[in-house]
């Protein structure tokens, strides 16, 4: 019965989708930031993702986001990655931008192509909130837009 | 004899001075008052799960219906972070599923837990990805704002199933498409 129960968590684990990402938000001064996160893939399986930075503006009904703005560049450390099962990985970004910014970089998992039905994928970004100084650059980027 | 007593006087003296050093330092390492410092940084989490990596649709009572599946978005975040964000969404309006030319619109797609099913026409109102939610393509959004109490939480939601509505003059042909969760904070 038990191995019974096992066998039935382990498929029920490798057939769901979990992941994670850590930290969420960074912020960076200067206009610029080098920041890192880790992404984990939580399944027994293993996992294909890839990175897009995007432009993100703080709304009061949420985050609205759009193409990278002229002014803003991402270097990406890697655009896309295989994850194993349980595995987790670093990435890392160098951030600019003329003026205070919000970058948003997507990690979005996406299963094998399914033949008849609708893969299902995750998305979730690693947001960096980008000022002159970091005192208070979130706060101010959120209440300028209207968002706090 | 006074010799003697001096003599004695000193020895005395510096026994008791020397046994006190001796029981002071004795004592020394118990009184001593040593510390470390201790400290964990926890950083900030994001989770998003869903029960099934894919979709497929099978007749029920003749209508296209997916198994339910269910999503849990699971958080711990320590700062200012206000709200948390989750959206389903098809990957185009004209084309939530396709196959090769055949199209079945987001307009056919609906999504439901239960209750009455809609179909996934809104406009994105928070989260997508880079280029944003196809206009017309989203299915349904949730904002759980954040309170000192649930910065380390979880939300949960079950028993969703998708349909596909008005497909009965669809063209014969294995139909594929993508169903999009997004999980954000802000």
């Amino acid at each position: 019965m038990k191995s019974f129960l096992f066998a039935v968590a382990v498929l029920i684990a490798s057939s769901a989708q979990c992941q994670s990402i850590t930290p969420v938000i960074q912020i960076g001064s200067h206009h610029k930031a080098n920041i890192s996160f880790d992404v984990a893939n939580n399944m027994l399986t293993p996992a294909v993702l890839t990175l897009e930075p995007a432009s993100m503006t703080p709304t009061a009904k949420g985050p609205t986001y759009r193409p990278l703005d002229p002014d803003v560049h991402v270097e990406l450390s890697e655009l896309s990655a295989k994850l194993g099962a349980k595995q987790h990985h670093t990435f890392r970004a160098k951030i600019s931008c003329a003026s205070d910014c919000v970058v948003a970089i997507w990690v979005t998992f996406m299963p094998p192509k399914q033949e008849n039905g609708a893969q299902v994928a995750i998305h979730f970004p690693e947001t960096a909130y980008i000022c002159s100084e970091i005192r208070g650059c979130r706060e101010k980027t959120l209440r300028a837009n209207g968002a706090l | 004899m006074n010799w003697l007593k001096k003599i004695g006087r000193v020895a005395l003296f510096a026994v008791a001075f020397f046994g006190l050093i001796g029981v002071a330092n004795a004592q020394a390492p118990a009184q001593a008052n040593a510390s470390a410092t201790l400290s964990w940084s926890n950083a900030e989490t994001l989770t998003a799960s869903i029960s099934t990596p894919a979709l497929v649709f099978t007749p029920v009572a003749g209508v296209p219906t997916t198994s339910s599946f269910s999503t849990t978005a699971t958080w711990n975040l320590g700062g200012t972070e206000t709200k948390v964000f989750e959206e389903f969404y098809l990957g185009s309006a004209t084309a939530a599923l396709s196959s090769g030319a055949n199209l079945i619109p987001s307009s056919d797609v609906f999504l439901g837990q239960g209750g009455a099913p809609a179909p996934c026409t809104n406009n994105a109102q928070a989260g997508g990805n880079t280029v944003g939610i196809p206009a017309g393509a989203e299915c349904q959004n949730w904002l759980t704002a954040l309170t000192a109490g649930n910065k380390n939480s979880s939300h949960t939601m079950s028993n969703w199933v998708l349909t596909l509505q008005n497909v009965a003059t669809a063209n014969a042909g294995t139909y594929s498409g993508v169903f999009n969760y997004s999980v954000s904070v802000m």
